[in-house]
């Protein structure tokens, strides 16, 4: 902005000043004339400036704001849908070819030795093969002959007969057990078809044999888990070297104590030599026998558990039994067998893949890029959406992906033909992936659904796992029977986790409330719901039915003996409580209402929060009254540890007679400063009903409240309620509040509180409040305060003018806002007559620019001939630059002529032509006045030329030459004045006139 | 260096139509140290009290530009000019133009929208800025009350100036009750602002409020208790600075008018590079002149005659300082300049009459180890015993005032031994060198006696440096000119477990600008965490043989 003066600064002389700068900010002052002019000569100049700027580009300020441009409409998009695809299906074996290679060992092929033959038709548990393989087993093949490395072949053959059930193996497995001239692995594998081979009496003699050859501690302890556990324990801490073969022992055992024990070792042991031995021997028995469980157990354990230090430059670690390619092995294997039985259609391979994924639980997938590999594999491996990812080995899908509805697992068939095993998933396992396959793969065969009996699907329907619940309730919905409904199936489908089956469920209960309502279990079970909005639609269908007053009572009393009974967590018991005591209040009032206080108290005293509340609220709609109520109930409620309860205990407190409450004023007043929002909520209705019935009671709690604002804040937040409070509820007591607690108010150290006393101010008599104090609030932080502050000036405009100096405190003040009210308030309020010199120069002995620019303007309206004297001996002794020039000014009217005026502003006048390149146009007119008074004057001329013969030293060419002059104009005029000159008379050349030049030399 | 304050409320100005009150409250942990008195020359009092807060509120550190949003406008160029590149490459032409006008109408709509925001933020903090501006400062002044003058003293914050009002007690005209001592008085950017409303039609008064001595049980509330946590360096500094003012070795009178000259042409030049220092040329009998580099302008002082014996050419640096002293050119007789060395601490002294403004500067405005001045300010000169030692300092308490003449009659001691006390007490702020009347006074900086163990080296290596050049460790010195680029100097320097071969190269302005080192510290930090005792062995080395030839 640019601002443009034409002052009249004397009788019929004018200056041109100017300012500019931006908005807002400090402007920087300018003046167009060094010496004032005459009113034509000033005009002109003033409009030539106007017009410059003009041409510049200048306008006025009210140009209309350029609209804005419309909204971009957003671009739709859409994505193709995904093609789906069928996985395909893997063929038969060829169990004719097999037995044919079996048969005549020399057809096989290189491609397909009789080695994998006969592993193949082990894998198959071909049965028809077994006499071909005790054949191969008593009289050997030249096919089957160990090369250096591999594993002896008898191996191979004792194990697909243990897995191709045949009676006629049992002697033959009997015998390689035996023989001990075969390995080791050998005989062992040979134990292990025995014990499959076996039923009864036969495979209780080979267990005892097996028990005997445990060690004495472990084998008195089989029978029990609670002394096998620290038997084995202690066992394997300080066993001889091969202490750990007694796990596979104690597995083969096969007891329900043995396994758990086993799983339980196999789940914690560490993989290190030498145990890892009876884990990996376990792991090939578990294998063979097909056993789901531990299979599990040992997969999930290779999924989880990570590898020991690995080889290091291709030599291996001697002491690593678990190495990362022994991991990778094992993990890989665990999968590759459970694939081999899927691509066999094999029905071995539901019951193993639900083994493995029974052992897996939410805790396992977490901080994973992708699924376990098997798990993954079992679940998803032939979804489209899935890949796999190496290092690690995982298989990853999208979220969204393993959440649809397409099924994504291997073998579907194999899995719709065994519907019991996902029914099992779903009951047992921990997992979330697990149950959505399961669900989904259930849900996809309907007419499986009948196979599930009414106890598992109210298990399912209590699942904690959402899928599971969802299809549990769709089954429910589809079996349920209007004209003879389960009510137990009824109730759970209501107390299910899924929104819409709980809707659905309460829907049929409303049909026919009688039906269901009246049967006290079913309705106290439903009341005690989880959930909210099964309780809700409970609380409408009970309003519209009429139940026995009996029952009414028998379902009060046992939905409070189940939340007494504590069977819930604290947090769950709170929302239930919370809800509870709304419905038990509105629907069961009359039930309520006679309760026995003996059942309240056990209430208010049970730990949980949501008990205690629903104990006080039961007490606040009860018959007795708080007055009539035990003194130690009322008490309890409201010295609870929960907030909520004591808010509760507030509003009980709040019922007692006003008279007992007035007396009570401490405990109201703590009541209403409580760092607990509920209490503070619960006793602000009680502080209102008694400041509308009571006002000189307002007002004493009012001053009571309004100490607690003046003290420190205990905590945060505490004092901007107790303002909202006293706002809303005592307004009656706050108009009548006089000035000293509302100034004590102002000087608070929070903001809100000073906010409460601003608004106060606004009622406040300033009549009573001394001016500079007025004043004083104009520099108040709060907008409020400094508004009352103007209000006040405006409404004592009389006053202020007896004493002016106080009011002109305002146009000092540290805020803009009550700085241009000031500008604009004295400008239109008051006339030359109330403004003093000495006032106006105060004005400008301000620091802030604007103050001075506004005492400035006033100077020149209220400017009155008989002080321009006064004005110029003050406004000299400003420091500032902009004072200094307003005052040359005055120079030519006020000191002309004036030897002593002029003897007294010596120090302006070095003031302002010492300063550094500044102050031009203060130093030219300076520097006229001064010429021309010492040519009048030989008095000044003495002290005009002391002064300009230092700042002819000056090196700025134009003061140097200016004093230089004025000097040589002195000594013309005063011959008795020595100026330091010495005139050179240059070397003349032709056309050049002898010149005076000025010599600094003293 | 943790300092405790503790004042009776603040210090305050009254001020009206006809009257301005100063009001100081002193610290009332010190011993109790008042005055009260009517200032008669009030003009030249508040010019000297306004150039002192230009010294508190000085600091002219490098503060690197702010270059966050040229940087942003920039990415945001560079994407632009990508999208010129895709342009001319065809079809999408229409495309770029349609959304960079929608583009630069959303810019045109989120400024139009966020522009009160920001602007209400910026008041939001210009307010808070205005509100906490006493938090901006470091130190309190010092006030002293003296026999025969009061005196204001401060430093800045930018740890390089140091600013001395010294008012005798003409300046006064009535004189209340006065105890004689030391404090520290609460000031205020608030105070400053009213120190401009004195005039000479007003009445002024001056009061250290002696009101805290007599409550202390009483008004415990009342007692603001201050801490200030002041860098090491500061100290550092203060002191050093104190130290110089007995080093002075060439000295002479500037007119007002000269000095005028000078922020005149620094006023109307800026530099862009270097060198830039004064280069004062001084010639017994000769007049003065001050050459202003890197213009080359010649400033001739023709009345003002150098009167030392040898001739002297001593350049200083950190001159835009002297702006510090232009609201006291109208109202100074005189300026006295006293000169230490190139690169030294240099001292002004305007003098107002009965009023004297002394302006002490660092070698440079950084007051960092590149510059070679100060690690010999606080070495000990001379050897003297504790107990004479005392002996002097107890004289100092009992008088305050004191030249050496007069402490070596009275204590019967040589004037050398007397020197040597009073600057180890000078090095320990706790007595003061008045370079206008060329006595010593008693002045302590703080109530409890500095830690001057910590305070004399900036760091270890600056310790063992001065070791290793005192032992002699440092070896083939050779100093090497660069010409315009300056000089290097290179040596072996031993004393590790194996040599290290160092360099420093040395620019025209006496700084280090590049410096190299075989030692492991070097190797492994460059001059990262500072330099190592042999770089800074070389330094000081450096800097003693230029003093030596200067």
């Amino acid at each position: 902005m640019f601002e443009i003066d034409l002052c009249e600064v004397g009788s019929n002389t004018y200056v041109v000043n100017f300012r500019y700068g931006k908005k807002g900010k400090r402007l920087t002052d300018g003046t167009k004339t060094t010496s004032p002019l005459g009113r034509d000569a000033a005009e002109r100049v003033f409009l030539a400036l106007v017009a410059e700027k003009k041409r510049k580009g200048y306008v006025d300020a009210s140009a209309p704001a350029g609209g804005m441009l419309g909204a971009p409409t957003p671009a739709a998009v859409s994505a193709p849908a995904r093609p789906l695809t069928v996985p395909g299906v893997s063929g038969d074996p060829r169990t004719r070819a097999l037995l044919g290679y079996l048969t005549a060992p020399k057809s096989c092929t290189a491609q397909f030795p009789l080695r994998r033959v006969i592993w193949r038709a082990g894998e198959l548990r071909l049965t028809a093969a077994a006499p071909a393989l005790r054949k191969l087993l008593t009289e050997g093949d030249r096919a089957l002959k160990s090369r250096r490395g591999e594993p002896p072949w008898q191996y191979g053959v004792v194990w697909a007969l243990a897995r191709c059930h045949d009676p006629a193996n049992v002697p033959v497995l009997h015998a390689a057990r035996h023989n001990t001239s075969l390995p080791e692995p050998v005989r062992r594998i040979a134990l292990i078809g025995l014990l499959d081979h076996h039923r009864g009496e036969h495979l209780q003699a080979l267990r005892d044999d097996l028990k005997r050859g445990l060690p004495t501690a472990l084998a008195e302890a089989v029978s029990d888990v609670e002394t096998l556990r620290p038997a084995i324990a202690a066992h394997l801490q300080s066993g001889p070297e091969d202490r750990h073969d007694a796990l596979l022992q104690l597995y083969l055992l096969d007891t329900v104590e043995t396994r758990t024990i086993v799983h339980e070792q196999l789940a914690t042991m560490v993989f290190v030599k030498p145990g890892f031995r009876a884990v990996r021997h376990i792991f090939k028995a578990a294998e063979l026998r097909e056993d789901g469980e531990t299979y599990g157990v040992l997969a999930r354990r290779f999924e989880v558990s990570r590898a020991g230090p690995g080889s290091r430059w291709g030599v291996a670690s001697q002491d690593t039994a678990y190495g990362p390619g022994t991991r990778r092995f094992l993990r890989r294997r665990t999968w590759r067998t459970l694939r081999r039985l899927g691509q066999a259609e094999s029905d071995a391979f539901v019951p193993l893949a639900t083994g493995v994924l029974l052992a897996f639980g939410d805790e396992d997938l977490q901080s994973r890029s992708g699924l376990p590999w098997c798990l993954g594999q079992i679940l998803y491996g032939a979804h489209p959406a899935a890949h796999r990812q190496e290092r690690p080995l995982t298989l990853a899908i999208a979220p969204e992906d393993a959440a649809g509805d397409v099924r994504g697992e291997h073998y579907p068939q194999l899995w719709d033909r065994q519907p019991v095993q996902l029914v099992t998933l779903m009951l047992r396992s921990r997992c979330r992936h697990v149950h959505v396959f399961a669900a989904r793969a259930f849900r996809a065969s309907p007419d499986s659904w009948p196979l599930l009996g009414k106890e598992p699907l109210l298990r399912l329907l209590n699942s904690s796992y959402r899928s599971t619940v969802a299809l549990a309730a769709d089954i429910a919905i589809h079996r349920h029977d209007r004209t003879s409904p389960d009510l137990e199936v009824v109730s759970a489908v209501a107390r299910c986790s899924i929104a819409s089956a709980r809707a659905t469920a309460m829907g049929w209960i409303g049909e026919d409330t009688s039906r269901y309502l009246t049967h006290v279990e079913f309705t106290a079970g439903l009341l005690l719901a989880p959930h909210d909005d099964t309780r809700r639609r409970l609380r409408d269908a009970l309003a519209s039915t009429l139940l026995p007053t009996s029952t009414a009572q028998s379902i009060v009393a046992r939905v409070l003996s189940a939340l007494l009974r504590g069977e819930r967590d604290e947090a769950s018991s709170k929302d239930l409580g919370t809800s509870l005591a709304a419905v038990l209040t509105s629907v069961f009032s009359a039930a309520t209402r006679s309760l026995s206080l003996e059942v309240i108290r056990d209430l208010l005293e049970h730990p949980h929060e949501g008990v205690q509340h629903l104990g006080a609220t039961l007490l606040l709609a009860h018959d007795v009254r708080p007055r009539d109520l035990p003194p130690d109930l009322l008490a309890s409620a409201m010295l609870s540890a929960h907030p909520s309860v004591r808010a509760v205990g507030v509003r009980l407190f709040g019922e007692l007679p006003d008279a007992t409450l007035i007396e009570r004023e401490a405990v109201l007043v703590e009541l209403c400063a409580n760092p607990h929002a509920e209490v503070r909520q619960a006793v602000r209705p009680i502080v209102g009903r008694l400041s509308r019935s009571h006002p000189p009671f307002a007002r004493s709690l009012l001053l009571s409240l309004l100490e607690r604002l003046i003290a420190p804040e205990p905590q945060e937040g505490l004092h901007a309620e107790l303002v909202a409070l006293i706002r809303a509820e005592l307004q009656t007591g706050l108009h009548t509040l006089e000035l000293p607690p509302i100034w004590t108010l102002l000087h608070a150290d929070s903001g809100v509180v000073q906010e409460l006393g601003g608004s106060l101010l606004g009622n406040v008599d300033a009549s009573g409040l001394e001016l500079w104090r007025i004043a004083k609030l104009a520099s108040h932080d709060v907008l409020s305060v400094r508004q009352a502050s103007w209000r006040m000036l405006a409404e004592n405009v009389a006053r202020l003018r007896t004493d002016m100096s106080s009011a002109a405190l305002v146009l000092d003040a540290t805020w803009d806002d009550s700085r241009s009210f000031a500008f604009d308030f004295f400008g239109e309020q008051f006339t030359s007559g109330d403004f003093t010199p000495g006032l106006l120069v105060s004005i400008c002995d301000s620091v802030r620019p604007d103050v001075q620019q506004f005492g400035r303007s006033m100077i020149t309206r209220f400017f009155a001939e008989e002080d321009g004297a006064e004005y110029l001996s003050a406004l000299s002794q400003h420091p500032t630059a902009a004072m200094q020039l307003f005052a040359t000014n005055y120079l030519e009217r006020f000191a002309t002529g004036s030897p002593e005026r002029i003897a007294g502003l010596h120090p302006y006048f070095r003031s302002v032509l010492c300063r550094v390149n500044k102050g031009r146009v203060a130093k030219k007119r300076v520097l006229a006045f001064l010429r021309r008074e010492a040519l009048a004057d030989a008095a000044v001329a003495t002290d005009v030329a002391a002064l300009l013969t230092e700042l002819s030293l000056s090196i700025a060419v134009e003061y140097k030459a200016a004093a230089i002059e004025v000097l040589n104009a002195i000594r013309h005029a005063h011959r008795g004045i020595t100026v330091p000159l010495v005139v050179r008379v240059p070397t003349r050349r032709s056309g050049t006139r002898a010149t005076v030049r000025g010599s600094d030399a003293v | 260096m943790q300092f405790e304050y503790r004042y009776l409320g603040q210090s305050k100005v009254t001020a009206d139509a006809s009257s301005t009150g100063l009001s100081f409250a002193p610290d009332l942990r010190r011993e109790p140290t008042y005055f009260e008195g009517t200032v008669s020359k009030r003009l030249p009092f508040r010019e000297a009290l306004s150039a002192l807060h230009e010294v508190v509120a000085s600091d002219l550190r490098f503060k690197p530009k702010d270059r966050t949003q040229y940087l942003e406008w920039r990415a945001a160029q560079d994407d632009l000019d990508w999208t010129e590149v895709a342009r001319s490459r065809g079809e999408i032409q229409a495309d770029v133009e349609r959304l960079r006008g929608e583009l630069s109408g959303l810019r045109q709509r989120s400024r139009s929208r966020m522009g009160p925001f920001y602007a209400a933020r910026q008041k939001y903090f210009d307010w808070l800025y205005r509100k906490d501006l006493d938090a901006w400062w470091v130190l309190d002044p010092v006030i002293s009350v003296q026999p025969d003058e009061v005196s204001f003293e401060c430093f800045s914050q930018d740890e390089s100036s140091y600013g001395r009002v010294a008012c005798s007690y003409e300046v006064f005209d009535q004189l209340g009750e006065r105890a004689c001592g030391t404090t520290n008085v609460d000031y205020s950017a608030a105070l400053y602002n009213e120190f401009q409303k004195i005039r000479e039609y007003k009445d002024t008064s001056l009061v250290i409020d002696p009101s805290g001595f007599d409550v202390k049980t009483t008004g415990e509330a009342a007692h603001r208790e201050v801490k200030i946590d002041l860098p090491d360096t500061w100290v550092r500094g203060f002191l050093q600075v104190s130290s110089a003012m007995t080093m002075g070795s060439a000295r002479f009178d500037l007119h007002p008018t000269d000095v005028a000259n000078l922020l005149f042409v620094l006023r109307r030049n800026k530099e862009r590079h270097g060198p830039r220092s004064l280069r004062f040329k001084l010639e017994p009998g000769a007049p003065i002149s001050c050459e202003l580099e890197p213009w080359g302008t010649t400033v001739p002082c023709p009345r003002s005659l150098y009167t030392g014996d040898t001739p002297l050419e001593i350049r200083v640096w950190g001159r835009r300082r002297l702006f510090m002293l232009e609201r006291l050119i109208a109202v100074a007789r005189k300026f006295t300049v006293v000169l230490l060395g190139t690169g030294m601490p240099s001292f002004w002294i305007a003098d107002l009459g009965d009023l004297s403004f002394t302006l002490g500067l660092s070698g440079w405005t950084a007051n960092d180890w590149s510059s070679h001045a100060n690690f010999d300010l606080l070495a000990p000169r001379t050897d003297v015993d504790e107990v004479t030692a005392q002996r002097v300092f107890d004289a100092m308490r009992r008088l305050f005032v004191a030249t050496p003449d007069a402490l070596a009659t009275e204590l019967d001691l040589g004037r050398g031994t007397v020197l040597s006390s009073l600057q180890l007490f000078i090095q320990a702020g706790r007595v003061i060198y008045d370079m206008h009347r060329q006595v010593f006074r008693l002045r302590e900086l703080a109530a409890e006696p500095l830690p001057m163990d910590s305070l004399r080296f900036a760091s270890p290596q600056e310790a063992t440096a001065e070791q290793l050049v005192s032992s002699g460790a440092v070896a083939d010195v050779e100093l090497r000119e660069l010409g315009e680029l300056g000089e290097t100097v290179s040596g072996v320097v031993s004393g590790g477990r194996k040599p290290s071969m160092a360099s420093v190269t040395i620019n025209p302005d006496g700084r280090v600008v590049g410096a190299e080192c075989t030692c492991d510290a070097f190797v492994r930090n460059k001059l990262h965490k500072g330099p190592c005792e042999h770089i800074l062995a070389l330094r000081l080395i450096h800097g003693r043989r230029t003093e030596a030839t200067a």
